[in-house]
């Protein structure tokens, strides 16, 4: 079951296009890693999703529902960022409190343990704690709230990297105690990887890639060897990076439109590797011949 | 797949009721040091008005509850103006809740705060009372202790109109430019003719003021969610 | 236009700034959880109504306001003494207005009166009145003072007594300096309502300027020379 369908959705800040025409649906129960570069349109689609921001044109459904000023996709709903806030009366316990009369599905001992872990004082203040114990209160306080679409905008943000082991962990465990879809963006989707199911790659307001975490990786392929004999091969399917070095290219085609098989290859002496998650969003991103060198040449 | 929860709009502005007179409560600190401020420090003679007979002039310092009700209502609708900022809507979406649950919620403490604000006046006015009956015991005139119901109606009902319009007009800021603009043209119109119409409303009775005012806050507590259901919000 | 600026516009700015001021003073202590700060109000309001129930029980206040029952009252009775005035009856002067007695002397069968400082017109108004049982050589000044009523207040007792006294043979009145008296009136009501309500009701002051009379009693021998014309016979 979808739980979330949108439905060629634009959404456009005054002249500039936020989101363009996207198109997708969201299973129920998955653990979707929403990645893009900066300014991509991540926030958007879920501030759309959250009920925050209207569509400029087409639909989004959330549990079947516009999810626009809805109280009932609201309060199965949560979204954490880093600008998560609550009143400056409120000490940690307190905010505690406070989500616990809210949510139906709280679990308090869960985050007493939690914070005891990650060694927050209780009687602090939210906004007195530095970014990564803010960050980690917000994943706690988003996680204990078992609400059926969880969305952590980049939770880990200013986390340090033991911490942030501990609560991919803690992510993982809490959705099995409690299947529930959690969308996550963040960008580190190295250390990520190991949870996703699914990705859902933005670029420019679109949507570019929708899939299942293995497939995804597949999409892309490195290809290395002489020359002359990729020459031929590169001319005829597409091709997202390309380097030469003495003789020697290295280059990154699209897996679907290379109609050879791998011995063959293998036998023209090209070397063929596979990518990493992060790496094939980084080339299903990276702008047309972009190179970082050029602007220093 | 769980079952979702359902959970009526009913029971979450009671939630965020609870919650937001608790958490505002600093406005109505502000509103006892304002008080105390002007009606008992600044406001040392009260208005006066004078008489002339042959070789006695006479002198009457009157101390009423203007004062006390201008400071609380300039406060209405000052601290309905703060409910609207962004800190204090962002802090909304930190639990569950909609624009409209929130802006029923706001009026809801707006209503409340208006109560207490009344009992605060009058709290002031009798430690007023008390300051000048200890300070000139002899030319005291009590005219009349109790206030009567239809002037503490008509306080609370100037105070929540205030309240009213500082929410609207802070709603009306943040919601789609379409609306802003009628919104605040309408609320200009309304204030250029109640000021032009000032004294004749003057001359109606305490409760017709009061009906008037609260008719008009409630028309303004409707297009306060109105706009609120309309209105996008963001963290950023 | 300048009259509502101040009235309006500063008021809501000082409101305004003394708000912001406060709200930025409060995000620095600490202190003010909102337990306490309800504590806090909650005391303020203790406070007031204890203030309420020492003024209700203790402070008595010794002047009364009339009600406006009251005032229609006294307003009757007040018409018909002008009327008694006009008649030149002296009847309606009791002994409930008395206020002062001056027994004078004098010598010879004439008396001039010599009325003084009485600029600001009619503070009191003089009569005389022939006597049989008074001996010769003798008068006697009677100072009657009846309601006097400004804004529901019965000021009778504070307007100021003449000086009556005899010199070279003459009767001198004297009106005293002006005086000055403050009052502190606590009213719960919204002035600027009552302020633009008064203009059309009925005005709440009563003022009339029979209300303060002097009574001069002489023998029936006695001539009364009364070169300013101010002393009218009554009977």
């Amino acid at each position: 079951m979808n739980i979330i369908q949108c439905e060629d959705l634009s959404k456009s800040f005054g002249r500039r296009n936020a989101l363009q025409h996207v198109t997708c649906a969201i299973d129920a129960e998955k653990i979707i890693g929403i990645i893009g570069r900066n300014g991509a349109g991540k926030s958007t689609i879920l501030n759309i999703i959250a009920g925050y921001i209207k569509p400029t044109s087409g639909s989004c459904k959330v549990f079947n529902e516009n999810p626009f000023n809805n109280i009932q996709t609201a309060a199965n709903m949560i979204f954490i960022d880093d600008r998560l806030s609550f009143s400056d009366y409120l000490s940690l316990e307190d905010i505690l409190k406070f989500g616990a009369d809210f949510y139906p599905n709280w679990q308090s001992e869960l985050a007493y343990r939690m914070l005891d872990y990650a060694g927050l004082d209780l009687t602090a203040k939210h906004q007195q704690l530095s970014k990564g114990q803010l960050a980690t209160f917000n994943l706690v306080y988003g996680l204990v709230s078992r609400c059926a679409l969880t969305i952590l905008d980049e939770p880990m943000n200013g986390m340090d990297e033991a911490i942030r082991t501990d609560f991919y962990r803690a992510i993982l465990k809490e959705y099995l105690a409690f299947p529930r879809t959690i969308l996550i963006t963040s960008h580190h989707l190295q250390e990520m990887e190991s949870i996703l199911e699914e990705i859902l790659l933005i670029d420019k307001g679109s949507v570019i890639a929708h899939a299942p975490l293995d497939e995804f990786k597949e999409q892309l392929i490195s290809l290395s060897g002489p020359s002359d004999a990729l020459a031929d091969l590169l001319s005829e399917t597409e091709v997202y990076a390309q380097t030469i070095m003495a003789g020697m290219t290295s280059a990154i085609v699209d897996t679907s439109k290379l109609f050879v098989s791998e011995d063959l290859l293998r036998s023209k002496g090209i070397n063929i590797s596979h990518l990493t998650a992060s790496e094939v969003c980084k080339y299903l991103t990276s702008k047309e011949g972009s190179d970082i060198d050029a602007i220093f040449d | 797949m769980q079952s979702l929860t359902n959970i009526s709009l009913k029971t979450i502005v009671k939630k965020q009721v609870k919650w937001k007179a608790k958490l505002y409560i600093s406005a109505l600190s502000s509103l006892v040091i304002l008080q105390i401020i002007f009606g008992i420090l600044l406001s040392s003679s009260g208005s006066t008005s004078g008489y002339g007979r042959g070789n006695l002039s006479v002198k009457f310092s009157i101390y009423s509850l203007d004062m006390f009700l201008i400071v609380s209502a300039f406060w209405a609708f000052i601290v309905a103006i703060l409910f609207t900022t962004k800190a204090y809507r962002i802090d909304d979406l930190s639990v569950i809740s909609s624009r409209t649950s929130s802006a029923i919620a706001n009026i809801f403490v707006m209503i409340i705060y208006s109560f207490i604000a009344v009992i605060i006046m009058i709290s002031t006015f009798y430690l007023k009372v008390l300051e000048i009956l200890l300070a000139e015991k002899q030319s005291f005139i009590i005219e009349n202790l109790f206030i009567s119901p239809s002037i503490l109606l008509l306080c609370f009902s100037s105070i929540c109109l205030f309240g009213a319009i500082g929410l609207l007009l802070g709603t009306s800021f943040k919601g789609p430019t379409l609306i802003k603009v009628p919104i605040i043209l309408l609320l200009l119109i309304f204030i250029s003719l109640v000021s032009i119409n000032l004294n004749s409303l003057m001359m109606l009775p305490n409760l017709i003021i009061s009906v008037i005012y609260l008719f008009v806050s409630v028309l303004c507590f409707c297009l306060t969610i109105w706009i609120a259901d309309k209105s996008e919000v963001s963290r950023k | 236009m300048k009259a509502t600026f101040f009235l309006f516009f500063m008021p809501l700015l000082l409101v305004a700034a003394i708000f912001l001021l406060l709200s930025k003073l409060s995000k620095k202590i600490k202190i003010w959880t909102p337990e306490r700060i309800m504590i806090g109000i909650t005391s303020y309001l203790v406070l007031g109504l204890t203030a309420f129930l020492y003024i209700s029980f203790f402070a008595e206040s010794k002047i009364q306001a009339l009600s406006p029952s009251e005032m229609k009252q006294l307003e009757k009775k007040l018409e018909q003494i002008q009327k008694y005035d006009l008649e030149n009856d002296s009847s309606y002067l009791t002994e409930d207005y008395k206020k002062k007695t001056w027994a004078l002397k004098y010598e010879g069968d004439t008396l001039p009166v010599i009325v003084n400082g009485d600029d600001s017109g009619s503070n009191y108004i003089i009569r005389m009145r022939y006597k049989d049982n008074i001996d010769s050589g003798q008068a006697i000044v009677t100072y009657y003072q009846l309601p006097v009523i400004i804004d529901g207040i019965d000021l009778s007792d504070k307007i100021p007594l003449p000086n009556v006294y005899m010199e070279h043979n003459e009767l001198f009145i004297e009106s005293l300096s002006e005086q000055q008296v403050n009052y502190d009136r606590i009213k719960p009501t919204l002035s600027i309502l009552d302020f633009n309500r008064d203009v059309e009701q009925e005005p709440y002051a009563m003022d009339y300027p029979y209300s303060n009379v002097l009574i001069i009693d002489i023998p029936r021998s006695t001539v009364l020379e009364d070169s300013q014309g101010l002393v009218q016979y009554i009977r």
